[in-house]
C-alpha cells in the first residue's frame, strides 16, 4: 500500500536542471535512500516533499492526498522534514520541544517522550536545558531527531541524520530509526545499503 | 517691561537669522582647520535648512489662508507619501510592495491618530483646521516612520538571515502565524524602542521641541505640558499602530498562502 507518491518532480535554479520528471513512491515501513555529489538536489528533493518550496512541476500525495488538499501545516506534520543542522537561535532545545508542543498542528497527537528517546542515543537529560551554541554538532543532530520524531510523523524526510555522529550513537539511531517510514538523504554508500531498501540516484546522471 | 508682561514670541528679524548663522560658520572653520571635510556638507545642510523652512512657511501660511480642506488633505497625503518612501528608503533590504504597505500603514495609523488628536480630544473645528492638522500630523509622521522604519528592517533580516529559524519551526508543522510570531515580536519590539526611550526621559533629560515652542511664543509651562503630554500619546499609538501594520503587512507578503517563507520575495540592498 503506497503511503507517499511523488510524481514527475523537477527543479532548477536559474538554467541549472537539479532534477527533473523525478518519480516515487514509498510504502508503509520502507526506507529510500538518496544519493548523489555534493549540490546535486538532495536536500532540494527533501524540501520539495516537505512542501517547504513551492513545486515547480509534478506532484506529492499522501494516501492519495496532495499537500493543498492535507493543508501544509497537517502535511508537515505528517510528512517530517529533518534538516542536517540546527540553525542558528538562542534558548534551549528545550524550550524548542516547548514551542513545537504549543503548535495547533500538534494538538490532539501523542508526542511522547523525546527526551528519553534520545537518552537512548546517548544525549544526557541535561542537554536539553543547555544553549544550542553550546551543544555540539552531534548533540543538536540528536535533538533535532528526537523532536522531529516526536507527535506521530507518517513519513520521516531525513538530512543526513548522523553526518556529526560517532559510531555508538549512530549505530543506536539507526536502530531506533528501522522501523520508520523514511527517504534518508546520505553520502554514505554503506550506509545506504544497510539502512535502505531501495536507492536513488540524485544529479550526476 | 515686567517679564510676566511677555505673552507672544519676539519676531526674529533676518539680522538675528544671520547672527545664528554666523555659529554655524565657526563649526565650518573648524571642520577646515581640523581637515574634517565636513565644510561642504554643512553648507549643504544649513542652506537645505533655510530653503525648506522657509518654503514650509509660505506654504503653510498659504494653505492657513485659503482654507480649503481638499487642499489640506491633499498635502496631508502627500506628507504621508514622503513619510512612507522615507521609511522604506534607508534599509538594507526591501520586499515587492513594501511602500504601499508603509503608505497604507501610514494612512491608517497616523491618519486615525491625527483626528482622534485634532477633532475627538482637542476639539478643534473644523476637524481639517490646518493649524492643528499638519504640525500635528507631521510630528506624528516623523516618528511613525521611525518605527516602521527601524521594524520592517529587523522583520526582513529576521525572515533572511534566520530563515533557518522559521522554516524549522514550518518543518515541524506550525502555521505561517504559529512561525512568524517570533519575527513579528522581535520587529515590533525594536520599532517601539526610540518613542520608548523618548518617553522614558522626556522632562527629565529633553524638553520636547513643540513643548519649547510653545512657551517660547508664551503658553504657559503647564498649559504646554498638557499638550506635550497628548502629542506623546497620540505619537506613541501612532507608532505603535504603524509599525505593527507595517511588520504584518510584509508578514503577509513573504509568506504565500501555502504557509511558505517566500525569502525569495526579499531584496537586498
Amino acid at each position: 500500500m503506497t503511503l507517499l507518491a511523488a510524481t514527475d518532480l523537477g527543479q532548477r535554479f536559474g538554467d541549472r536542471v537539479l532534477f527533473e520528471r523525478l518519480s516515487l513512491s514509498l510504502s508503509a515501513g520502507e526506507t529510500v535512500a538518496v544519493q548523489g555529489p555534493s549540490g546535486s538536489g538532495k536536500s532540494t528533493l527533501l524540501r520539495l516533499l516537505a512542501g517547504l518550496d513551492p513545486l515547480p512541476a509534478g506532484e506529492v500525495r499522501l494516501d492519495g492526498r496532495t499537500q493543498a488538499e492535507w493543508g501544509l501545516p497537517a502535511w508537515r506534520s505528517a510528512v517530517r522534514f529533518v534538516p542536517q543542522r540546527v540553525p542558528t537561535m538562542g534558548g534551549t532545545p528545550a524550550e524548542l520541544l516547548a514551542r513545537a508542543r504549543s503548535l495547533k498542528a500538534w494538538a490532539g497527537r501523542e508526542v511522547g517522550d523525546p527526551v528519553a528517546r534520545a537518552e537512548g542515543w546517548l544525549l544526557p537529560r541535561a542537554t536539553w536545558d543547555q544553549p544550542w551554541h553550546e551543544l555540539s554538532g552531534g548533540e543538536q543532530q540528536r535533538v533535532l531527531l528526537a523532536v522531529g520524531l516526536a507527535a506521530e510523523p507518517r513519513v520521516l524526510l531525513l538530512d543526513e541524520p548522523t553526518s556529526a555522529l560517532d559510531g555508538e550513537a549512530a549505530s543506536a539511531v539507526e536502530a531506533e530509526l528501522a522501523a520508520w517510514t523514511k527517504i534518508w538523504v546520505t553520502h554514505d554508500v554503506a550506509q545506504a545499503e544497510r539502512v535502505a531498501d531501495r536507492v536513488i540516484r540524485v544529479g550526476a546522471s | 517691561m515686567n517679564p510676566s508682561d511677555v505673552v507672544g514670541p519676539i519676531p526674529l528679524s533676518a539680522w538675528d537669522l544671520a547672527a545664528a548663522a554666523a555659529l554655524i560658520a565657526i563649526n565650518g572653520a573648524l571642520s577646515v582647520w581640523l581637515g574634517l571635510g565636513l565644510e561642504r556638507k554643512l553648507l549643504v545642510a544649513s542652506l537645505r535648512t533655510v530653503v525648506q523652512l522657509v518654503a514650509l512657511g509660505y506654504v503653510l501660511g498659504f494653505v492657513f489662508d485659503v482654507g480649503q480642506p481638499g487642499l489640506v488633505v491633499g498635502i496631508c497625503l502627500a506628507m504621508i507619501v514622503l513619510a512612507a518612501n522615507a521609511s522604506v528608503g534607508r534599509s538594507s533590504r526591501d520586499y515587492r510592495g513594501a511602500r504601499p504597505a508603509s503608505f497604507a500603514a501610514l494612512l491608517v495609523s497616523a491618519g486615525v491618530t491625527t483626528v482622534v488628536g485634532t477633532a475627538g480630544i482637542v476639539g478643534v473645528e473644523p476637524w481639517w483646521e490646518p493649524q492643528y492638522v499638519i504640525p500635528l500630523l507631521g510630528m506624528i509622521l516623523g516618528n511613525s516612520l521611525t518605527g516602521i522604519s527601524l521594524g520592517l528592517d529587523r522583520c526582513l533580516a529576521e525572515l533572511d538571515e534566520g530563515r533557518g529559524r522559521v522554516e524549522l519551526l514550518l518543518a515541524l508543522g506550525a502555521t505561517r502565524w504559529e512561525a512568524a510570531q517570533p519575527v513579528a515580536r522581535e520587529a515590533m519590539r525594536t520599532g517601539m524602542i526610540p518613542i520608548l526611550n523618548t518617553m522614558t526621559v522626556v522632562g527629565l533629560v529633553t524638553i520636547p521641541g513643540m513643548m519649547t515652542g510653545q512657551i517660547l511664543s508664551g503658553t504657559a509651562p503647564v498649559e504646554a505640558a498638557r499638550y506635550q503630554i497628548l502629542i506623546m500619546f497620540l505619537i506613541a499609538s501612532a507608532t505603535a499602530l504603524g509599525t505593527a501594520g507595517a511588520v504584518l503587512l510584509a508578514l503577509r507578503s513573504l509568506f504565500d498562502d501555502a504557509h511558505r517563507l517566500r525569502s525569495d520575495r526579499i531584496r537586498r540592498r
